[in-house]
């Protein structure tokens, strides 16, 4: 990883450290020795257009998070430690099941019930998460191209236990049925979220992806998992991050808005979307999901769409600081 | 790295380029901790959402145009996987393993396939796994996965047979299914209780796959009669016969019911009947086109709690439904 930012910001990070353990220190003092150079750096990184960015949003989210309280001091300490030292890239080595799924309950909003968990995932990740369950090798095959087949056609489901919204396998998002209808890109419910316009609002970029089987460079395959959760109080029930990994790499974001408690979620970290505040759109950090038992199948949609046709980084790495600085000025 | 394209370890000698990727698959952030082989090229960073083996992929797809150097990486690739990584001291020798046979699996490395088949026969690397992403992957299943991708398991049906029977924490139940049924369809058949213990999504499509692959005039010809008499009997063995109904029972609850989804979606109309379910007739038609019956499965419950509870019955006839139907009313 080029560049002196991520250094910086490392040193940053350790200052910040050791700002608060110090004898008399505290939280507001660290912040308040570091808050300015850490804007300065995360601006310069997005002016340069490093890859770095992310790692830089990053810091400011956990560093705004622990702040705050909505990162329970324990588990951020023990992030933070592990990762001083570390070039700031190391973020996404950070062992998360160590770290991150130790998150604080949280209550339930009287609405749980009407939860819908939905997650865009691509292609590729299906493949390899999903195929073999159907008895269908994850490697280029005809039998692979069927199972895509029976997917349009809408003849798959997948069984509640391995409803993991939380994983890696693509971006996840969690809303009601509500708000679906009312801020989804095409407004209907999660059967009828554009696909391409979800990419779009999502930031993802699947532009470096290499389908191994499809040679058609701009062009990805997409699904679209939406399913009804029970408990949303499990999706928050850790830090299960990073949401968005593929578009941005980051692991810790705070919430968009503070929510009142006995609201969901009240103590996790979240995901904040970097182009948009519909309340659709991702805010959630996740751990496990218990997915409605029996409910119907949920790949709710699937096609093809066009991959970013330009660099998200640069598209939306101004938004992403600006809104992450704004989130650090607040406390 | 910035480039996609890090095409320096492709022109390292042999060795020396697969000693480099043993390093690198070992501890992909190896950068943290500074490379131990100071005269070979630095190691990649990773971007997001990027891991050693797409990486390494994605290599092979850069280089597509330059000549000879797709095979070097191939060359590489295979090396370790045949020699299973020993010429090397590594401290996650699974986790390379995983990682190369992903690579193998998505670049079409075929030339690894006697060795893989090698290790599928002798049930090797049975406790093995690997990390892909935030999964833990058995090695087992991936072999299998690339194997029944590439059509190679001829004369693996015993393994095959094993790890769909004894392994289900390998997760290959249904890649093994499918492939069995494929090779042997009658084993497969006799083995369809069997699936009936996975989740239904996954049942109901591998058994759809297994038909339609089949043809449904194979799957119900005379040829596998016995192996569905054995199957339904084995279906409702140990089963209390007051719940007999329950289970086969075309409603949504009952496994009865799922199947005459999945036959119907074969093109195969089928009809479960139940009848005094604790004495007397359970009766399972298969009908072809129009209402000619094709199969006819009738079992006899006698006595509860009997491992000689359940008796099958089977023909196969030609003639009208009505006629198959008063024949099912009728007492046994």
């Amino acid at each position: 990883m080029s560049g002196g930012g991520s250094e910086r910001l490392v040193a940053v990070l350790q200052r910040f450290n050791a700002a608060r353990a110090a004898p008399g220190g505290s939280t507001t003092s660290a912040l308040r020795l570091v808050r300015a150079e850490l804007a300065a750096i995360a601006r310069e990184i997005q002016a340069g257009g490093s890859e770095d960015l992310p790692y830089a949003v990053s810091l400011i989210y956990l560093v705004v998070g622990y702040s705050t309280g909505v990162i329970p001091h324990d588990i951020a300490d023990r992030a933070l430690l592990w990762l001083q030292g570390r070039p700031v890239w190391a973020w996404r080595s950070l062992p998360l099941e160590d770290f991150v799924l130790q998150g604080a309950d949280v209550l339930e909003s009287p609405s749980s019930s009407l939860m819908i968990g939905c997650s865009l995932m691509n292609w590729d990740a299906f493949r390899k998460h999903y195929a073999e369950k159907f008895g269908v090798p994850k490697v280029p095959s005809a039998k692979l191209e069927k199972l895509w087949e029976s997917l349009e056609e809408g003849n798959l489901g997948i069984a509640d236990a391995d409803v993991d919204l939380g994983g890696t396998n693509g971006v996840v998002w969690f809303t009601d049925r509500d708000a679906l209808e009312t801020s989804s890109p095409r407004g209907g419910v999660a059967e009828s979220v554009d696909i391409q316009q979800a990419y779009e609002l999502l930031a993802l970029d699947w532009s470096k992806q290499w389908e191994y089987h499809d040679g058609n460079a701009g062009v990805t395959r997409s699904i679209l998992l939406s399913v009804p959760i029970t408990r949303r109080a499990r999706s928050a029930h850790g830090l299960r991050v990073p949401t968005a990994l593929e578009g941005w790499g980051c692991l810790l974001f705070a919430p968009k808005r503070s929510r009142g408690s006995g609201d969901w979620p009240v103590a996790a970290g979240f995901t904040s979307h970097p182009l948009t505040e519909a309340d659709c759109l991702p805010e959630a950090v996740h751990g496990t999901i218990t997915a409605i038992p029996g409910a119907e199948s949920p790949f709710s949609s699937c096609g093809r769409l066009a991959k970013a046709p330009r660099d998200r980084l640069a598209e939306c790495g101004k938004v992403a600081v600006e809104r992450a600085l704004q989130r650090l000025a607040e406390i | 790295m910035d480039s996609p394209l890090y095409s320096a370890f492709v022109d390292l000698d042999e060795l020396d380029r697969a000693h480099w990727l043993v390093r690198f698959f070992d501890w992909p952030s190896a950068a943290l901790r500074g490379s131990d082989l100071p005269n070979f090229p630095t190691f990649p960073t990773l971007r997001a959402g990027e891991t050693a083996d797409t990486w390494l992929c994605d290599q092979f797809k850069q280089v597509a145009q330059i000549l000879g150097k797709q095979d070097r990486i191939c060359r590489s690739v295979v090396l370790l996987i045949t020699t299973e990584v020993r010429n090397y001291q590594v401290e996650r020798r699974d986790q390379i393993l995983g990682l190369l046979l992903e690579v193998a699996g998505a670049c079409g490395f075929a030339e690894v396939a006697e060795t893989l088949r090698g290790w599928a026969r002798a049930d090797d690397y049975r406790h093995a796994s690997y990390r892909l992403g935030s999964e833990t992957i058995p090695l087992r299943r991936t072999i299998w996965s690339l194997l029944i991708g590439w059509n190679k398991t001829e004369d693996l049906i015993p393994a095959l047979r094993r790890d769909l029977s004894l392994r289900p924490e390998l997760g290959s139940e249904a890649l093994c299914f499918r492939e069995l049924g494929r090779l042997s369809p009658g084993e497969a058949i006799e083995l369809i209780p069997r699936i009936f213990g996975w989740p239904e999504p996954y049942w109901r499509e591998a058994l759809r796959a297994f038909l339609t692959d089949l043809g449904p005039d194979e799957a119900f010809s005379t040829a596998y009669l016995e192996r569905w008499k054995s199957c339904f009997v084995k279906v409702t063995e140990n089963v209390e016969p007051s719940r007999v109904e329950r289970l086969l029972a075309p409603r949504d609850w009952g496994v009865g019911g799922a199947l005459i989804e999945v036959f119907a979606k074969v093109g195969v109309g089928c009809s479960i009947e139940v009848r005094e379910p604790w004495r007397q007739v359970t009766l399972f038609h298969l009908r072809g086109s129009g209402d000619s019956v094709q199969g006819s499965l009738r079992f006899n419950v006698h006595s509860p709690w009997s491992r000689r509870a359940v008796e099958a019955q089977s023909e196969l006839y030609q003639q009208d439904f009505a006629r198959a139907y008063d024949a099912a009313a009728a007492p046994a």
